[in-house]
């Protein structure tokens, strides 16, 4: 459609003209030629069909009174034809009852010219009739443009409405640790608890409160990483310290599972945002210990080659079929995973390590066997490569 | 049956959730047994006898759903009364999950879990 509009704009216009009286045909034909038109004469109704149907003609003049299919029918064919219902017919004809005329646009006709005509005027409502048809192809193609866009627009809001019912749903639970607890001390009233017992319902209440904070983070710093909006304040860090300060955040979860971690002797240091990067590992260490049975283990190591440091932590919990390795990572893939069954889904925390990662130029992914556990890995590029980019990063 | 001697089961893999649940119903005079992961409920309750078993939906390895299946599927549990407490919100997840007798929903103050958990019971008992 958007050819035949440009064709109509830089061609010469293609007119067919059906008459099949031979003078009326070539005198038409050779004024409408002078003008600059394409014009292609056909003496009969039933060689005007073939002719539209071998090729499309953005306009039609079309005589009334001919033998065997008179100009009516004509029309009425080419209106039943999808293909063809589109194209302009001008009725140029010596009928002139108003019922003709009536006749004409009652079967398709956008105009009827009597004979004799004024060549003028010919002409005049053809240049009319080719706009008119010119700009209804280009709206309808605007239109299409515009439906494809209000369905896009429609399935991000749908994803985006998803995301928000996942991130109240995952707020949900540390809300009720914090209300449970408090109503706790609520209701003590008699004092039955003693004091090591109040303390350890508040650090309960304090800890689901982090919980939620760990998660309005996650959701702006998701959404501040995508727009390339986080700055990064880059340092020579000794992994082996960022790794303790993750574990130290995750409080008692890591007494869930028993975590090894041998350290790097001589130590082994990285070149980016200590905060983030430490978030990073604490999410992917509370990810494991929570997907680990009791008795298994979470083992953190890391290593250096010539890609630069690859962190990896490796729990034995129940696996992750292939088909997740990717979408776990990807903000509205999460929404999906927590769909079918939501074993896989851990909010947007992996989504956060993915961009925090990728904002450093590393790489994030997974390794994962049904039934033989998980390995998380991410590799930040050395040195030199992640300072020349996020020199490039803060210019 | 007196209260004192209602066993309830609670399975939630947030200790913070499942300690302060624990604390809240021994407070109101219920017998409880908290466990944080999902995978041995089964052979918790063949021991511990509850009388109720407030189940967690949405936990890692094996989720709510699933474990309240089996107790369905059990020649001795079967009848055993379950309350889903869950942060689950929207009601295709609830309709995936009806082997429970209700379905509440994260955050419920104490004091209401605890007028759903007898009426449950007594429902059972009538």
């Amino acid at each position: 459609m958007e050819q035949v509009a440009a064709d109509v704009q830089q061609k010469k216009p293609d007119i067919l003209v059906v008459d099949d009286t031979p003078a009326n045909l070539q005198l038409l034909s050779g004024m409408l030629k002078e003008r600059g038109y394409r014009v292609r004469p056909v003496p009969s109704g039933k060689l005007a069909i073939q002719a539209v149907q071998k090729e499309k003609p953005d306009l039609i003049l079309l005589d009334i009174s001919m033998p065997e299919m008179n100009g009516y029918e004509v029309c009425e064919r080419l209106k039943a034809d999808e293909a063809s219902k589109e194209i302009p017919v001008i009725f140029i004809s010596a009928l002139d009852e108003t019922l003709d005329k009536i006749m004409a646009f009652a079967t398709g006709g956008v105009d009827y010219i009597t004979k004799p005509f004024q060549f003028e005027e010919v002409e005049a409502r053809v240049r009319t009739h080719l706009n008119l048809r010119r700009l209804q192809i280009n709206l309808e193609s605007q239109n299409r443009q515009l439906q494809e866009y209000n369905d896009r627009l429609k399935k991000l809001e749908d994803l985006r409405d998803n995301l928000t019912d996942m991130v109240v749903h995952d707020m949900r639970s540390p809300l009720m640790g914090i209300t449970g607890n408090l109503e706790l001390l609520e209701m003590d009233a008699g004092k039955k608890l003693n004091g090591d017992e109040r303390l350890a319902i508040v650090k309960d209440a304090r800890s689901s409160g982090l919980a939620l904070v760990g998660m309005v983070n996650s959701l702006l710093d998701v959404s501040r990483l995508e727009q390339g909006q986080m700055p990064l304040n880059a340092t020579e860090s000794d992994i082996d310290v960022l790794i303790k300060n993750a574990l130290d955040s995750l409080g008692s979860l890591t007494k869930q599972v028993s975590i090894l971690h041998r350290k790097q002797v001589p130590p082994l240091t990285v070149n980016c945002d200590a905060e983030l990067v430490t978030r990073v590992i604490a999410n992917l260490v509370g990810n494991a210990v929570k997907f680990t049975p009791k008795a298994g283990t979470v083992a953190i190591s890391t290593a250096e080659d010539g890609n630069g440091t690859t962190l990896r932590v490796a729990d034995t919990g129940s696996g992750i079929p292939r088909e997740y390795h990717e979408i776990i990572f990807e903000k509205f893939g999460q929404v999906e995973a927590r769909k079918q069954r939501k074993m896989y889904s851990t909010g947007l925390g992996l989504t956060f390590c993915k961009l925090t990662v990728e904002a450093h130029g590393g790489t994030i992914g997974v390794e994962s066997e049904v039934g033989k556990g998980s390995t998380f890995w991410f590799t930040l590029p050395r040195p030199t490569a992640a300072a020349a980019l996020l020199k490039k990063g803060t210019q | 049956m007196t209260e004192r001697n209602m066993k309830i089961l609670i399975v939630d893999d947030e200790e913070t959730i499942g300690r302060a649940l624990k604390t809240g119903l021994e407070m109101n005079g219920f017998t409880v047994r908290y466990e944080s992961c999902s995978t041995g409920v089964i052979a918790v309750c063949l021991e511990f006898h509850p009388d109720l078993v407030l189940l967690d939906i949405g936990m890692p390895v094996k989720d709510g759903g699933l474990v309240a299946s089996e107790l369905r599927n059990h020649q001795a549990l079967r009848n055993t009364p379950v309350i889903f407490l869950s942060s689950l919100v929207n009601k295709e997840e609830a309709q995936q999950n009806t082997s429970g007798d209700i379905l509440l929903s994260k955050p419920i103050p104490i004091a209401e879990l605890v007028l759903k958990i007898r009426a449950v019971l007594h429902n059972k008992a009538v």
